[in-house]
């Protein structure tokens, strides 16, 4: 899509997870891959999942412009998206500066937090 | 007394000493219970004459010119070929030992045991059951006791291999292609797993354990 070759990476041992981290992930995977497009002017982005014992890592990263991550939000969804992964006690990393690529990581616990 | 029954084992001796083959099968030849029905000086011709003679037990080097011994070994368990292999070698370390046996060998033994035990080893192969010798066995046991390779996953001990190395989270997450979140993420399970705290013993612990070795911690080139 928009030309950019994305590669997708996947580690650890695959296993079905819950519906809605299912759903959170491909929203934020469908999220971060969007702004790259728009806005990265990037030659090359990867999509990782990184399966894990306990939880299940989503990271998107790309070589393209970046920007100042101290800088509010312009309106790349990261709120609303950083909302979908916290309801799921999960937690959204945004890490990018000026001309050193972006890196979102969205990561979820698959398995439920015991109650209380 | 044969082990099978009233004939004697087909014996195969697999070396690339000349005199080694005939020590062994002069050996084998004063024992009506053992007929030797071929000699290879190496791998490739092991296989050949395996297929052709079927062999109940074979002899085999590890260290031979062309094919080697274990590349035989997994070649012969890969066909199907039913006869069981008694490695015979001068080799006892990790690096000949557990390939061989991982390859399929039924049993291992160091040209420095003597006549009786040979004879009984082959017997033994001949059933089907392992005959180790003790050096090999201790090895094997080491092997046993140490973590199981799982412990940690193939993208952790990527990542450790690049600490071990030195690499920086940063520069991890940049080889890696992934946030430096994650990277942090994958150490946590480390420490966790390797009941450890910080990187530096970390990378100490899976030395230790065998899972990192020198020149091998997966980040270096050659």
């Amino acid at each position: 899509m928009y030309g950019i070759p994305a590669q997708v990476t996947t580690t650890g041992a695959t296993r079905p997870v819950d519906p809605e981290v299912e759903f959170a992930l491909l929203r934020a995977a469908q999220e971060a891959l969007a702004n790259v497009a728009r806005h990265a002017n990037a030659t090359r982005v990867g999509l990782t999942i990184s399966y894990m014992d306990s939880e299940v890592a989503l990271d998107v990263r790309d070589d393209g412009v970046g920007f100042d991550p101290a800088v509010p939000d312009r309106g790349f969804g990261l709120v609303a998206m950083r909302q979908r992964i916290a309801a799921l006690s999960g937690t959204l990393q945004v890490e990018s500066e000026p001309g050193g690529g972006t890196a979102i990581s969205a990561c979820v616990p698959t398995v439920p937090a015991l109650a209380g | 007394m044969s082990a099978l029954g009233d004939r004697p084992i087909r014996l195969l001796i697999a070396d690339d000493h000349p005199v080694v083959r005939d020590g062994l099968s002069g050996m084998f030849a004063a024992d009506p219970d053992f007929a030797v029905v071929g000699e290879a000086a190496d791998g490739s011709q092991a296989l050949r004459l395996a297929d052709a003679v079927r062999p109940d037990v074979i002899l085999m080097d590890l260290r031979m010119p062309g094919m080697d011994g274990v590349t035989a070994i997994a070649e012969l368990a890969r066909r199907g070929n039913p006869a069981h292999v008694l490695v015979l070698t001068t080799y006892d370390t990790d690096s000949y030992v557990l390939p061989a046996i991982e390859a399929g060998a039924t049993g291992y033994l160091l040209k420095d045991a003597p006549r009786d035990e040979l004879l009984r080893a082959v017997r033994a192969a001949a059933a089907g059951q392992s005959v180790l010798a003790p050096s090999v066995a201790t090895r094997l046991m080491h092997r046993v006791r140490a973590p199981e390779p799982e412990l940690l996953s193939h993208r952790e001990l990527e990542v450790l291999g690049l600490v071990a190395a030195g690499t920086t989270n940063r520069e991890t997450a940049a080889r890696l292609f992934i946030s430096e979140a994650t990277v942090k993420t994958h150490l946590l399970h480390i420490y966790a797993k390797l009941g450890v705290t910080d990187r530096a013993a970390a990378v100490a612990e899976a030395f230790n354990r065998g899972l990192l070795t020198p020149g091998r911690s997966g980040a270096r080139e050659p």
